[in-house]
């Protein structure tokens, strides 16, 4: 029988940890309401869990995604995180191959210390080496997470989360763990003479200068100790992301979305944040405004520890540059969004003044409030209309009323329900098949949240269209421009090469070096309620640097709201590409043209 | 009681209005004070182009602690922004919309039931996250104390 008091601290530790998991994870899933546990029962046994499986590979222990963000930062935990895992995998092998049959739960751990001779077992010396190079390769994450603790710069990260006491307890109990581990290892190698090329040189080394008979017995406790204090304090601080990231895959790939009404896919989300800090650098708040006390860590940790959120809640961009880098996915934006408050005024009709109009029509033109702020947009979108020969309806042109989304990034659901309500009503009645808005924010909302049977596309889309059908003829323009990738639109809706393939037909295209899915937020975003003028403009002074690092003729975009934030302290010109595309318009002779009727309102 | 009446006064009387509410709303939304009052929010306003909807307007009484008249107003602002975008001196008027709503909410008298978060509004209650009330408990206090303020709501 293989013990000896110095397991107990660990299998003790061990032991209580997983009632704890395993009493949490089982009271999340009996707090699911029933139609997540549906989904759950439904998609148990099929490739969903399969891929939740190979995800947690991928995403858990190899980390591709910190890798394609930052490769060092990504090379430390996966050597941490992936080297710690195949020693546990490794380890119980060899341990097994050894006995040849089961043994206590802790003794794979503490092999060495009860087989401290070099046995001929199969593949022995193999493990015996394997485990060593393992060690080594945890050591190098080690060694960079220990320089990453005192200059961040180093592994390419400018600022890191800040962590609360208990983190850097449990914190140095892991950092404790292998080399102890290693000290273990080779006191006992050195003094049996055995062990692999790292515990074996070193411990032959240290034989030499130490009485190692009398250090085995207290370094195994030691390390066993260490093992004790990780677990035990693993629920109490970030490292409880380990487990809690597994049981988010598995929930996401079978299929339970973040609900309003349930708070447990929220509670798995926080508990997941593993609180790297990969947020806080790609900020603009944090990198361009001088904000360091919102960025998305730092606001799940909030809510983590009950501590008051409302201001942090509010002060967002929500370009949702942080989700788009986030290690675990975490739906950061949504998190924040259900914290704000909802102020709608119950019981009363609040938008019962807004007309109703009636009109049958094929394609509804849908500008929407900013680009009432930017009229060359609109009078271009309805040269393009016109040009187009389509029967359309503008219907926001006198009597419109909002989308509804700036309600909804304001946290006032009920308000921007209601609104939602009389959009869709009268959209419904004009038959139309299609959609077109100028605005991505409108977009957005009329996309995901108005469930209409029709097609919704922004007008870089429609354009797009037009322009495949060869219905608007274009002549190229000579400019160059770069596209500004406005957030609702790029990581919002997924659109960047539409808008992008009707740049190339009218201008000359040039790239920004952070585009797409990294592009800059403009600074006036609707969704920070709190935000000051000069924060906005410093904002959109940062982003112009970056934008116009080419010199292009022309700052293209496709927002009303980028168009004018970025207007008002560009010296370079800001156009959307409607307007280019109006401007490349070859002129079709009068007689052609679609004449169009005022259209009356009825109040 | 002779068939006459003494008409209704249209006096603004300072000392006697209540400014607890403007002052709660000041410290969250301070940029208001450098307000000109050139109506250019209320010109571009999207609700204000389709009823009698007046940012100025309610700036105004904001000022002279009249709140009745806001109640009845605050619900029809859209928030889209178009105010804060278009003021000179820029001033936050979509979040001091915001803010005057969520003070005047927290008002025993209001018509709601006062701020909740999202997803506390939508459906069964959480006991997980604690509500937010910074302020909240004041000015109840204050205004079971002061008369003048629960005549005037």
């Amino acid at each position: 029988m293989y013990f000896d008091p110095f397991v107990l601290p660990f299998t003790i530790a061990m032991a209580l940890l997983l009632i704890y998991l395993l009493g949490k994870y089982g009271w999340w899933i009996w707090k699911l309401d029933t139609s997540d546990q549906r989904k759950i029962r439904k998609n148990f046994f099929t490739t969903k869990t399969l891929l939740a499986v190979r995800e947690i590979f991928g995403e858990g222990l190899l980390h591709r995604k910190i890798f394609k963000v930052n490769p060092r930062l990504g090379y430390m935990h996966m050597s941490l995180a992936f080297g710690w895992f195949l020693l546990i995998v490794v380890g119980a092998i060899e341990a097994h191959t050894f006995v040849k049959g089961s043994a206590p739960i802790y003794f794979p751990i503490f092999f060495r210390f009860f087989v401290p001779e070099q046995h001929s077992f199969f593949f022995s010396d193999g493990f015996t080496q394997l485990m060593d190079l393992l060690l080594l390769f945890v050591f190098s994450g080690l060694f960079l997470a220990v320089l990453k603790r005192f200059n961040s710069k180093a592994v390419g990260m400018s600022r890191t989360s800040r962590k609360k006491p208990i983190d850097r307890v449990v914190l140095t109990s892991l950092w404790l763990i292998f080399p102890l581990r290693l000290l273990a290892e080779s006191f006992t190698s050195g003094f049996y003479h055995s062990g692999g090329f790292l515990t074996g040189s070193l411990g032959a080394f240290l034989d030499a200068i130490l009485p190692l008979e009398h250090l085995i017995y207290p370094a195994w406790w030691a390390y066993s100790l260490a093992l004790a204090g990780f677990f035990l304090g693993l629920p109490f601080t970030r490292y409880m992301h380990i487990p809690t990231e597994m049981v988010l895959i598995f929930f996401r790939n079978w299929g339970i979305k973040l609900k309003t009404d349930n708070p447990v896919l929220l509670e798995v989300e926080i508990n997941s944040c593993p609180k790297c800090g990969i947020c806080i650098d790609t900020c603009q708040l944090n990198s361009m405004a001088g904000i360091h006390d919102t960025q998305a860590v730092y606001f799940i940790q909030k809510l983590r520890n009950h501590e008051q959120y409302q201001k942090v809640a509010e002060s967002c961009l929500m370009c949702g540059r942080c989700e788009n880098v986030c290690p675990v996915s975490i739906d950061l934006n949504s998190i924040r969004l259900m914290h704000r408050h909802d102020n709608t005024p119950k019981e009363q009709e609040n938008f019962g003044f807004i007309p109703v109009q009636n009109q049958t029509t094929e394609v509804i033109y849908f500008a929407g409030c900013m680009t009432h702020l930017t009229p060359n947009i609109k009078n271009s979108m309805v040269k393009i209309l016109e040009a187009s020969g389509d029967k359309f309806w503008f219907m926001d042109e006198e009597k419109g009323a909002c989308c509804g989304r700036p309600l909804k990034l304001a946290g006032q659901l009920q308000a921007a329900n209601e609104l939602e309500e009389r959009n869709r009503e009268m959209m419904m009645q004009s038959g139309a098949h299609t959609l077109v808005t100028s605005c991505p924010i409108c977009y957005k909302t009329f996309a995901n949240d108005y469930h209409m049977n029709m097609e919704v596309l922004h007008h870089s889309e429609y354009i797009e269209r037009l322009m495949q059908q060869k219905r608007l003829p274009v002549e190229k323009l000579d400019v160059t421009a770069v596209f500004h990738d406005p957030c609702e639109l790029g990581r919002g809706s997924d659109i960047y090469e539409q808008p992008r393939n009707v740049l190339k037909s009218v201008a000359h295209i040039v790239e920004s070096p952070q585009n797409r899915q990294d592009g800059l937020c403009c600074g006036g975003s609707l969704a920070h309620l709190t935000l000051s003028l000069d924060k906005k403009k410093q904002i959109a002074k940062n982003t112009l640097s970056v934008l116009t690092v080419d010199n292009p003729q022309v700052i293209a975009t496709g927002c009303p709201l980028c168009k004018k934030s970025l207007a008002n302290e560009s010296t370079t010109k800001v156009m959307d590409i409607a307007e280019l595309v109006a401007k490349a318009m070859v002129a079709k002779p009068v007689k052609e043209r679609v004449v169009r009727q005022k259209v009356p309102v009825y109040i | 009681m002779w068939g006459f009446s003494i008409t209704k006064t249209n006096t603004i009387d300072y000392d006697k209005n209540d400014k607890t509410l403007m002052a709660e709303i000041l410290r969250l939304e301070p940029s208001i004070r450098v307000c000109i009052a050139c109506g250019a929010c209320t010109a571009t306003c999207t609700a204000g182009n389709l009823t009698p909807f007046n940012i100025r307007k309610l700036n105004v009484f904001l000022q002279r602690g009249e709140y009745n008249e806001m109640m009845q107003e605050m619900g029809k602002c859209m928030l889209c922004g178009k105010c804060t975008l278009v003021c000179p001196r820029g001033v936050n008027l979509r979040n001091l919309m915001l803010k005057t709503r969520e003070t005047l909410m927290k008002l025993p008298d209001a018509n709601g039931l006062g701020p909740k978060t999202g997803y506390q509004a939508a459906g069964s209650i959480s006991q997980e996250i604690p509500r937010h009330r910074s302020g909240s408990v004041q000015l109840v206090n204050f205004v079971s104390q002061n008369k003048s303020l629960t005549d005037v709501l």
